[in-house]
């Protein structure tokens, strides 16, 4: 398994959604590239195109301009007749809300992912089973998802992104809906999953809780990667700010702190 | 085998689909049972024909039915059937249609003007007795009930008074219902003499009724001669033609309520789940594989409110035979099969829309929340 090989590779991506006077920006020229095995956090504020980006590079998204390649193939050059089958084979899901079929037990929504790529019968039960005893399901298989717990619900859903065993993972706030504990959990899972299997993971997210799992973290803003060197967090309410913009800052015991607004600088200057 | 989605997304929420497949039921029992009470309808019709024995019916040339008709022709007539070869015996009755009247209620009637002990008389009694004295009737038990009328009781037609002496069963139709003199009564009320209306006609074993139709076609063509089949066919076909605008568009009626039950049902069954057919799209389903899924939702909901549908009117059709109701179903495979065909087309237009709904949807609205 070669670490170094660049599974996916985005160049000069440009989305912009409406035209003309109502035109708005999603991103603007993001190059962006996921090697194997490697496990990229990208974080940034509400509105900065993380979801957007996710979509393009998950083939569920056309950009207005450049180009993303999965492997050797360029996604982007496809017609949308061709992307079910990519998403199907090659890329992972991994939703916020989890996004399980509710009609349909935990083994049920691996093995349906297992049939629509031609695994069925028997063979597509026995994998699906075994995929989420992988994950310690073994005890849930035949539950529907209205009775799994939060954490249950996501490991479902990474069992279903790794049935056909996709190159990719994109995972869209994966932690968001979680307990601490859980989400750690998640995460961690997540890493193993790209250690072990050499699987390429995405994760957008506000959690920076998650970032010691990240092999690399890449913040959004605007639309633009700016470089994460630059980040602080606030200590009032652990967000992400680029040192540059921060709101206000303070300096305690000698060490200079940065707020996202005014508001956590008060807070904390009320608290000494 | 793969997961059978469309039915357990309809069987998740079994309220709503027992609710959704009720409504379809009922549609569809409207359609059949219409169907089956104008098919019952139209075969009682000819119940007199059907029950009657004989081979071929000569009638005033030109008639073929009895429905709304007169027919007389020489009795003389009659003697030269007789004389024809490959006819074994041949029996003749006066008919006419008049009101069977008993104080204030009126009830259409075919008056049949019989031999007495030859064909053309009661085949099934009831009470009383079918060998009739002068001035003496034989009504159906169900218009008596209806009347209140007794044996011994009278009636009136032709303006004059008769006596019932018999109630015979099964004779009430949609649009009459038979009852019975002596033929000489008939002749006298009437002020006939040597003239009778319908011949039947038996053949000898060995001989095909056809070619003795053929027979006597050549030989006597101030006649005109059918089979039983032909003459029953033609008396239904009275019936069938006057009802059928109405039987179109109660029909049609049935055809746009099943549509609005199953349409509804398919679409809130889609509609309900449109998330998750964002998802599939969005883990690599194709369009053709979730509008099979749809159709098999609207295949599962037709095919279980037919079937309820068929066992209901089953059910009604028995219940009406062991009540003292007049109204037949009849049901046939035909019938079955073309409402089947109906309802699987109502299953398929009723699919279109929540298909346009899925063609529509954007898998990357997954990621939206």
């Amino acid at each position: 398994m070669n670490m170094n090989e660049k599974v996916i590779d985005a160049r000069g991506l440009v989305k912009t959604f409406g035209e003309d006077a109502t035109a708005v920006p999603a991103l603007r020229g993001v190059d962006f590239s996921v090697s194997r095995g490697e496990v990229v956090l990208i974080m940034g504020p509400s509105g900065s195109g993380k979801t957007t980006l996710l979509s393009v590079i998950g083939a569920l998204l056309k950009p207005t301009s450049g180009t993303v390649t999965l492997g050797v193939t360029e996604l982007t050059a496809l017609s949308e007749r061709d992307l079910p089958d990519i998403r199907l084979a090659h890329l992972g899901f991994i939703f916020q809300d989890f996004n399980l079929l509710s009609a349909l037990t935990a083994r049920e929504n691996v093995e349906l992912v297992l049939n629509l790529a031609g695994v069925k019968g028997e063979e597509g039960r026995r994998k699906a089973s075994e995929l989420l005893k992988d994950l310690g399901l073994g005890h849930r298989l035949d539950f529907r998802p209205d009775k799994l717990s939060g954490g249950e619900k996501q490991r479902v859903a990474i069992a279903r992104a790794l049935a056909n065993e996709p190159e990719v993972l994109l995972c869209d706030e994966p932690t968001a809906n979680l307990d601490s504990k859980i989400g750690h959990d998640i995460v961690r899972r997540l890493r193993e999953i790209a250690k072990d299997k050499g699987k390429s993971v995405v994760i957008v997210s506000h959690d920076t809780r998650i970032k010691e799992h990240a092999d690399r973290i890449l913040w959004l803003e605007d639309g633009k990667f700016s470089e994460m060197s630059a980040m602080v967090t606030d200590p009032v309410c652990g967000m992400s700010i680029e040192k540059d913009k921060a709101a206000a800052t303070l300096v305690d015991s000698g060490k200079t702190l940065y707020f996202c607004s005014k508001g956590c600088a008060k807070e904390y200057q009320g608290k000494l | 085998m793969g997961i059978a989605l469309a039915w357990r997304n309809l069987s998740e929420n079994r309220t709503r689909f027992i609710i959704s497949v009720g409504g379809i039921a009922l549609a569809i029992l409207l359609v059949l049972s219409l169907d089956g009470i104008v098919a019952g309808s139209i075969r009682q019709v000819s119940v007199y024909i059907d029950e009657t024995p004989f081979d071929l019916v000569v009638s005033q040339k030109g008639v073929k039915n009895l429905h709304m008709t007169t027919s007389f022709f020489d009795a003389d007539l009659v003697d030269k059937v007789r004389r024809i070869d490959g006819v074994k015996k041949v029996t003749t009755i006066l008919y006419t249609t008049d009101y069977l009247v008993s104080g204030d209620n009126r009830s259409v009637a075919y008056i049949i003007g019989y031999e007495q002990g030859k064909t053309g008389g009661p085949w099934m009694m009831d009470k009383g007795t079918e060998k009739l004295r002068s001035g003496e009737i034989i009504i159906d038990r169900d218009i008596a009930a209806k009347d209140k009328l007794l044996l011994g009781d009278r009636v009136t037609i032709f303006g004059r008074d008769f006596k019932i002496a018999g109630f015979t069963k099964g004779t009430v139709t949609i649009v009459n219902s038979i009852a019975y003199i002596r033929f000489d009564d008939f002749e006298r009320l009437r002020g006939l003499r040597s003239v009778v209306s319908y011949a039947f006609v038996d053949t000898k074993t060995g001989n095909s009724p056809d070619a003795v139709m053929g027979k006597i076609k050549k030989d006597i063509t101030q006649v005109s001669v059918q089979t039983k089949k032909e003459f029953a066919d033609s008396e239904r076909k009275v019936v069938s033609d006057m009802s059928a605008d109405i039987m179109k568009i109660m029909n049609l009626i049935g055809f746009l309520i099943g549509m609005a039950a199953l349409g509804l049902t398919v679409y809130t069954a889609t509609l309900a789940k449109v998330r998750e057919y964002g998802i599939l799209k969005a883990v690599g389903s194709r369009n053709t594989w979730l509008f099979r899924v749809v159709f098999e939702q609207a295949a599962i909901s037709t095919l279980a409110g037919t079937a309820i549908a068929f066992t209901l009117v089953l059910l009604l059709k028995a219940g009406l035979a062991l009540s003292s109701s007049n109204i037949l179903i009849v049901v046939g495979w035909d019938s079955f099969l073309r409402i089947a065909a109906i309802s699987m087309m109502i299953g398929v237009m009723a699919s279109a829309i929540p298909i346009i709904k899925i063609l529509r949807l954007d898998p990357a609205d997954v990621f939206r929340r």
